[in-house]
Formats: C-alpha cells, sequence, structure tokens
C-alpha cells in the first residue's frame, strides 16, 4: 500500500514533530512552528475519511491499542480501513500557502547553527547538533524567542535522544552521553572511542554506527549515586562494549550495519540480516537472529544512511530511499532527497516519513503496519507502547477523538451499522 | 600572496588526496576563495573549482580504501601564517577538520554552488558525490 502524503511547499532543511506541532527549519533562516493538529483538521476531506485521516497523521498510536485489536483483525473491518487508506493514498494533499500560515503559531529567526547536522525534541526541549557543537531551546508561544544555549563544543555528526540521555556521534572523537532529563546536566562522558557519525537507542542501551561495516552496541548499568543531588535518578556507565563483529560469524562482506529500538540491521549483497534485542534478557541472550530480508540489488548496496522505523526500513541510496515495509511491500521514493526522518520512539507519529525536497516537504503516512503481528515481524521495530510525553506543560496536544453520537443525522456513525459507517 | 603546490599531492602519495585538475586551475581555485572570502579564519580558505559549475578537483588517498572518491572542496593553509599559502584536496568524509565551516557552506548553497542533499550529507559525515 503507498504511503498517504501531506505536502507542504516551500524551501526547507530539516523538521521535526512533536506534541501536536511540526517545525520546519526554512533555508531562509527561520524555524516556522505549525499547528500540525489544526492543520489536518483544515484539510479539505470527506466525512468518511475523517478517522483514517486521524490515524495516519495525528493518532498512529490509536490502531496499536489492544482494545481496538481485535476490531481491527476482524477482516471486514480491516477491508474497509485498507480501502479507506488506500483512496487517501491516490494524490498527494496539497497544503496552500495560506493554510501554512494559518496554521503557525510562531516563527523564529533560526539561532541554532546552519546548516546543523542532525535534532530532536526530548522532554520539550529541541536540541540541534551540528559542526560547532550541541545547543538546546525551549519553543516559546512569542515569534523571535527562542534562544538556544550551547551544551557542548563538541562536534555533532548525529544525536539520539532516550532513556533520559542525549547521545553524541561525533565522529573521530567517538560517542558521547550527558542527562537530558529530567534535568540537562553538564555530566558529558565518552562512552565509547571509535569513530561514529550515527547513534540510536535501544530501550536503555545505545548503538553506534560508523556509516559502514563496523558498530558498536554499548550497554549500561547505574553508576553511583549523586551526592550532591540523592534525589536524582544514578547516570548510566558503561558496563560493556560489543562490537557487531562478535555477535555472530559473518560468512559474507558485509556492506552496512544499523540499528535502534529493537533491532540490529546487518547488511549485505542481496539482504539484511536483523538481529532483535531483548534488553531485558541475560547479557549473553540479548540478541536473536530473527530472519533475513531479501533486497532486490544484485550487487552491493552503496548505503548513504539506514533508520529503524515502526513501519520498516528506510535505506537511503545516492539516487533515493527504499522503504522495505513491515508488510513484505518494497517502496521506491526516487530523487536524493535534502533530509529525511521517522519518529519511532513518538507515541502519535510512528507511521511517519518526512521528506524534505528542494521545493516541499513530504509528511508520508504508512498504515500497513497496523495489520502486522509485532511478535512476527521482521522488518521495522516493535511499536513502543510505552512512549510517554515529558511533564513540560505543552498546548498543542492532540485531544482525544470524539465520534458523532447516533442522534446526531449528520454524523458518519448512524446505526446500522455499514460499510462506511465503520470509524476507521 | 604567494600560492605553491605542495607536491605531495600531485605524486601519487598513498597516503594524500590528489588534485585531478591542473596546476592552474589548483591556483584558480584558490584565487577564487581569496576573492569570494570563503574563509574560516587567517589561515584557511575553502576552494571549489568552477568549470563553468562545480566539478570534482581531487580523489581521496588511495592508502584509505579502494575505489578512491572524487572530491570537490579544496583546503588552502597558510600554515606559518607568514602569507604563504599552499592547499589540497579536502577529504570531509575521512577528516572531519576537512569539513567548511557553516557560513562557508551556507554561502555555497545561496550561491547555487552546492545542493541542499549534499550539504546535508557532508554535515552528516555521509558519502557524497556531485
Amino acid at each position: 500500500m503507498r504511503p498517504l502524503e501531506i505536502r507542504i511547499p516551500g524551501s526547507f532543511y530539516d523538521s521535526q514533530i512533536y506534541s501536536g506541532e511540526l517545525y520546519l527549519w526554512t533555508t531562509a533562516g527561520a524555524i516556522v512552528r505549525v499547528d500540525w493538529n489544526k492543520l489536518v483538521d483544515s484539510v479539505e476531506k470527506k466525512d468518511q475519511y475523517r478517522a483514517t485521516f486521524e490515524f495516519a497523521f495525528r493518532r498512529s498510536e490509536y490502531l496499536y491499542d489492544p482494545n481496538v485489536a481485535i476490531l481491527l483483525h476482524d477482516p471486514e473491518v480491516r477491508s474497509v480501513l485498507e480501502q479507506r487508506f488506500r483512496a487517501l493514498s491516490e494524490s498527494p494533499i496539497e497544503v496552500s500557502t495560506g493554510l501554512l500560515e494559518s496554521c503557525t503559531i510562531a516563527q523564529y529567526d533560526n539561532r541554532f547553527g546552519f546548516p546543523h547536522a542532525d535534532s530532536g525534541f526530548y522532554n520539550g526541549t529541541i536540541f540541534v547538533g551540528g559542526r560547532d557543537g550541541v545547543e538546546y531551546a525551549w519553543p516559546t508561544d512569542e515569534d523571535h524567542a527562542m534562544q538556544p544555549t550551547k551544551l557542548t563544543d563538541l562536534p555533532a555528526l548525529g544525536i539520539a535522544l532516550g532513556s533520559s540521555r542525549l547521545a553524541i556521534a561525533a565522529g573521530s572523537e567517538g560517542v558521547f552521553q550527558l542527562t537530558a532529563a529530567p534535568h540537562i546536566e553538564s555530566n558529558l562522558k565518552m562512552v565509547a572511542p571509535s569513530f561514529s557519525n550515527w547513534v540510536r537507542w535501544m530501550e536503555s542501551a545505545l548503538f553506534a554506527s560508523n556509516r559502514s561495516s563496523a558498530g558498536t552496541f554499548v550497554d549500561f548499568k547505574p553508576g553511583k549515586k549523586n551526592e550532591d543531588h540523592p534525589d536524582r535518578p544514578r547516570e548510566k556507565v558503561v558496563r560493556q562494549l560489543l562490537p557487531v563483529k562478535e555477535l555472530g560469524e559473518f560468512h559474507e562482506q558485509v556492506d552496512y550495519v544499523w540499528g535502534g529500538d529493537d533491532r540490529l540491521c546487518i547488511a549485505a549483497t542481496g539482504h539484511i540480516d536483523v538481529v532483535k534485542f531483548f534488553p531485558r534478557r541475560k547479557l549473553a541472550d540479548r540478541f536473536k537472529f530473527q530472519g533475513r530480508v531479501e533486497v532486490s540489488t544484485k550487487g552491493a548496496h552503496h548505503f548513504i544512511a539506514a533508520d529503524n522505523a515502526v513501519f520498516g526500513f528506510v535505506l537511503e541510496h545516492a539516487t533515493g530511499l527504499v522503504v522495505l515495509t513491515s508488510s513484505s511491500e518494497t517502496i521506491h521514493l526516487e530523487g536524493e532527497p535534502v533530509n529525511w526522518r521517522v519518529f519511532p520512539r513518538s507515541k502519535y507519529y510512528t507511521n511517519q516519513l518526512h521528506v524534505v525536497r528542494e521545493e516541499y516537504i513530504s509528511v508520508l503516512s504508512f498504515n500497513d503496519d497496523f495489520f502486522v503481528n509485532q511478535d512476527e515481524k521482521l522488518s521495522g521495530v516493535n511499536v513502543n507502547r510505552n512512549a510517554q510525553f515529558g511533564k513540560r506543560p505543552r498546548s498543542g496536544r492532540p485531544e482525544p477523538l470524539v465520534y458523532p453520537t447516533p442522534e446526531e443525522p449528520s454524523g458518519s456513525l448512524a446505526l446500522p451499522i455499514s460499510d462506511d459507517d465503520i470509524p476507521f | 600572496m604567494p600560492y605553491g603546490s605542495k607536491p605531495d599531492h600531485r605524486d601519487n602519495t598513498a597516503l594524500k588526496s590528489q588534485w585531478v585538475i591542473v596546476y592552474a586551475d589548483e591556483v584558480s581555485s584558490f584565487n577564487l576563495a581569496t576573492s569570494q572570502n570563503w574563509s574560516s579564519d587567517a589561515s584557511t580558505r575553502w576552494g571549489l573549482h568552477l568549470n563553468p559549475n562545480v566539478a570534482n578537483l581531487g580523489q581521496s588517498a588511495v592508502a584509505f580504501g579502494i575505489p578512491t572518491r572524487a572530491l570537490f572542496i579544496a583546503k588552502f593553509i597558510d600554515g606559518n601564517a607568514n602569507d604563504l599559502w599552499h592547499g589540497y584536496p579536502a577529504d570531509p568524509y575521512r577528516n572531519q577538520q576537512d569539513l567548511p565551516p557553516t557560513n562557508v557552506l551556507k554561502r555555497w548553497h545561496s550561491e547555487s554552488h552546492l545542493r541542499l542533499a549534499l550539504i546535508r550529507k557532508l554535515v552528516k559525515g555521509q558519502l557524497c558525490a556531485l
């Protein structure tokens, strides 16, 4: 099934979506903060597609709810839902400049370093890393008023936020971490000395890739109690560094390795071996070969980058992106992207892939994974049902869906239930 | 300001990146970097080879992997701060010190020399080509 697409025209460099708000870095030196919920609500759509639209763009977690699963796996319900996702994916939904402006909450001067290497949201704070270090800021409701604070001068080629920490891939300087929540602390520490340009959290462990055939898994344990702040959680210190090559005997030339959440991926010519990570098991039993994803390429992969999403694996090659979905489809998104990112650790947007192109940004929504058995799937990480927002008060979180009641004659849920009335 | 080529970037020294453009073009690249003020500080300038669009100017050192990669950024240094400059094809994939500063990258994009996707790959330390 093709992804649904919301297309926003403009010249952008990067994007983030967090807590009902979309952040767009423009090439003109601004960060535009958009009320994503309002924008999705404002897009014209037929009544019967309203709920499908919600699942696709605002509330990806709804369809993973175990209470909904029994209904979702009913063949008739599933058929209707798939039909509607298909119908909405037939052509991109274009957002006009006027609509974007009417949904814009604030526009900030971009005072972060630009062009940056990576960005991320955590606990209501935005982090941006690049050649000159890592900075953070809290978005405010006033235009122009987002002043970054420098966290470190360490060069960042990639960053990752998770497990209350910020991880920094600092190239040849190594891999570093510091505490990012509940308070941002200045306890920057090296956790691996090897070259890395890419990091991802795997529960409370970390995977650092060297952008080719080598990568290191970093396992942590609780350190000593902080005597100055005994109420704070104990800092995590390195327990073990495990190079990927020690995970098994590889009989082929490995082209590229990456990992994140509960999957490590090892790509060789023609296939990707998937290793599942079980964080609660004993160290020796934490990695289990899950299976092999066949890839149509005859030669080496020639990766630029790759990442794990809930809906599948996203691979970047010189000529574009390839999505290997959890439903075993291969979707090609041709053309070199300016930038792209996925949100596997978010609560509401695990089905989204943002692809920045020269003249627009595509917010793509992949929805096959709702129908895939999470315990058996190969491509893509398991959905994180424990995703939580930070405690910082936020205004833009999605409101719960309110369906029209049967008493409302214009509603789409009038009884008896027919094909058009199923709320998906 | 005198500019001189260093021989080890033209004699196939395995540990050094190699120019693939003629010496006159190397000097033109330095002069362009100077006139455009594509610099990080008083002793470092960053060059491109315009022909008329940006073209490759070097290849990566063979000692660090075959096949080699085409290089398109030049780094010029006045190492002893005595206005005697030399340069070499920069390899930011291999060496972070070979990545131009953000002010230069921003100008190369706004002046349409480099596309934004290429700049993103450079700052992330990813493989990239013109």
